[in-house]
């Protein structure tokens, strides 16, 4: 069983800089749905004939009918809802990255030891800290930019002693938001990968089949999750009209 | 006790204790939201998806208890 390690294992280093493996994973993700949705898109028709389109439309749709339930305005051309399919099926494939065969046991050997190539983009805490990050930046951006300067009092009301301390206890919970974002999902995607690198090395084949439905179930969940959070957070921002 | 040895010891009893509590807590959310769609059966998907929500928040906390315990065995 390959040694499991918190931190992402370095690769090698480009101009200075050192290239994680869940760097290079994250960036050959991002390439595959760039390059996968870019060529399928242009050969969707108004009927659709082929089954990407369909499944695609599909999974769009229903995304967008929760956002319409969360935030009751249409997602057909809104831009924020770009935003947030983006994330969303940018941390789905993240998290299903980590269930392809050669995940985890292409090796490199460098320095005399052995470090995997590919790892899950999501299993890495700078990763799901930095999405969640965006998200809670969306969030208020969005805040102040439909409520004006005054979304900024929700934090510091020098109205009264009680408001003040309200003020904090929110700007503290905005802070608590950023980490249980990171958290949840960083704890979900690792201890998944550890609970498939325990289990290959115990049984074989056919057995760790419930294990990567496992995995597979609770990547989609967590994705969602992430979505519907964000969603949720920022309709709550903008609904102080 | 050597290091080792206590460290799989606390990495156990973190697990544990920490997902009492959010186990109760989600067994309180799904039978409540079971209430509500036995009471109001056409608002179904709403309660469902609030029902989900509510499911993420307090999972989140047991996750905190297994990366407690994967920092302390691991790191």
């Amino acid at each position: 069983m390959h040694e499991i390690s918190l931190k992402a294992e370095p690769l090698f280093n480009l101009f200075g800089v050192t290239i994680t493996n869940t760097i290079f994973s994250s960036v050959l993700v991002i390439l595959a749905l760039l390059i996968v949705l870019i060529i399928k898109s242009v050969g969707f028709k108004s009927i659709p004939s082929g089954g990407f389109q369909v499944i695609f439309e599909f999974i769009y749709t229903f995304i967008g009918d929760l956002y319409t339930g969360i935030m009751h305005k249409d997602y057909k051309n809104s831009v924020l809802f770009s935003l947030l399919f983006c994330v969303f099926i940018y941390i789905l494939m993240s998290n299903w990255f980590g269930l392809l065969p050669f995940v985890g046991s292409l090796m490199l050997h460098t320095n005399g030891h052995q470090v995997p190539v590919f790892r899950a983009p999501t299993s890495d805490l700078s990763v799901t800290a930095s999405l969640a990050i965006i998200s809670v930046l969306v969030t208020n951006a969005l805040g102040i930019s439909f409520g004006g300067l005054k979304y900024l009092t929700k934090y510091v009301n020098i109205k009264s002693p009680i408001d003040f301390v309200v003020g904090m206890l929110e700007l503290v919970s905005e802070i608590g938001k950023v980490l249980s974002f990171s958290f949840r999902l960083f704890g979900n995607v690792f201890a998944g990968e550890v609970l498939l690198a325990v289990i290959t090395s115990l049984t074989y084949g056919i057995f760790t089949l419930p294990f990567f439905g496992l995995e597979i179930f609770v990547g989609l969940i967590q994705a969602l999750v992430f979505f519907l959070l964000t969603t949720v957070f920022i309709s709550v921002a903008v609904a102080h009209e | 006790m050597e290091t080792e040895s206590a460290q799989y010891f606390a990495m156990a009893i973190a697990i544990g204790l920490g997902s009492l509590g959010p186990a109760i807590g989600i067994g309180l959310l799904v039978s409540s939201a079971l209430n509500s769609i036995g009471r109001n059966p056409e608002a179904e998907s709403k309660i469902r998806t609030l029902m989900i929500l509510g499911i993420a928040f307090a999972e989140a906390i047991a996750i905190y208890a297994l990366v407690v315990a994967l920092i302390i065995r691991f790191v």
